[in-house]
């Protein structure tokens, strides 16, 4: 008996981290406050031909522009995920988080990773956070991001 | 001293067993009125040989509620266990249920929900050559070249 319950409790966790993105504060930006904002663009791939070349199996991707408003928002999110990261890359310039490079810890054994770049603070015109999930190495990911 | 032949250690030891046995209602019939007989006949007073005399005077009220007992423990388990398959039941479905719901491409731009596949993998690669751009200011600003995507593709 004891076993049964074992199971169907194991079973409601398991379920309960299919959604991978659920439970950090990036997740909080992709609750489709910019659908509808011309000052950004947001973009979804999963589990796609696409994205299987790159062996990953989800890619989020976010483009504001310098004047959002939502700018401290991204930067306030994707340090607060950075921070229980198992290695991170950054790069701060002007008291700012210019680069970030995050590798999380895994879910249902898939990588995932933060990709945060604010080119706004150099001279830029755009901020550009991309969340990607599969089977990819932090050099795999990073190779792609480079190319 | 022993008087009797239920006075022994050793018929006092199978005493004890049985007394064990029925208090925990494993004991058969014939093993109740073994047990009856043996306190009955010994001469011998323990709390134990004593607490035992008090209940099976009590027999048939006592067993009646060992099994009510029983009975009630063995519903409170099956609740239990339906309780939790319907739970992780509902969880999973809604859970599943919403996952499905996410199409394998889209996109938001200007306030426009797009679904076309190369659309949608155009945006990632602008997104990607963004990033391993030069941190020199481009051109284009990253919004106006994937309007210019989104032109060629018809999409306002």
């Amino acid at each position: 008996m004891k076993s049964i319950y074992l199971f169907f409790v194991l079973l409601a966790a398991g379920v309960s981290t299919v959604s991978a993105q659920e439970g950090l504060a990036i997740n909080d930006l992709f609750d489709g406050r910019f659908h509808n904002d011309r000052q950004a663009s947001e973009n979804i791939i999963t589990g796609s031909r696409s994205l299987a070349a790159y062996k990953l199996s989800v890619y989020h991707g976010l483009t504001l522009s310098c004047g959002s408003q939502h700018m401290e928002d991204l930067e306030r999110a994707v340090m607060a995920d950075g921070s229980h990261a198992i290695r991170r890359e950054v790069n701060y310039r002007d008291g700012h988080l210019y680069y970030g490079f995050y590798t999380l810890t895994q879910r249902n054994r898939n990588n995932r990773y933060i990709f945060y770049i604010n080119r706004c603070i150099t001279g830029g015109d755009q901020a550009i956070l991309i969340y990607l999930e599969g089977k990819a190495s932090p050099e795999q990911v990073k190779s792609m991001l480079k190319k | 001293m022993a008087t009797n032949r239920y006075d022994t250690k050793a018929e006092l030891s199978e005493t004890s067993r049985l007394i064990r046995a029925y208090f925990e209602g494993e004991t058969t019939v014939a093993e109740e009125r073994e047990l009856k007989r043996r306190l009955s006949q010994t001469s011998l007073s323990t709390k134990e040989l004593d607490e035992a005399r008090a209940v099976m005077g009590l027999f048939a009220a006592s067993r009646k509620r060992i099994v009510r007992r029983k009975t009630r423990r063995g519903l409170t388990q099956m609740a239990a266990a339906v309780a939790t398959i319907l739970v992780s039941s509902v969880v999973t479905f809604l859970l599943f249920s919403n996952r499905q719901d996410v199409p394998e491409y889209l996109a938001y731009h200007n306030g426009v929900e797009i679904y076309d596949p190369e659309a949608v993998t155009e945006l990632m690669n602008i997104q990607l050559q963004i990033i391993s751009e030069e941190d020199d200011v481009p051109e284009k600003a990253a919004l106006e070249q994937i309007n210019d995507i989104m032109a060629e593709f018809s999409i306002d």
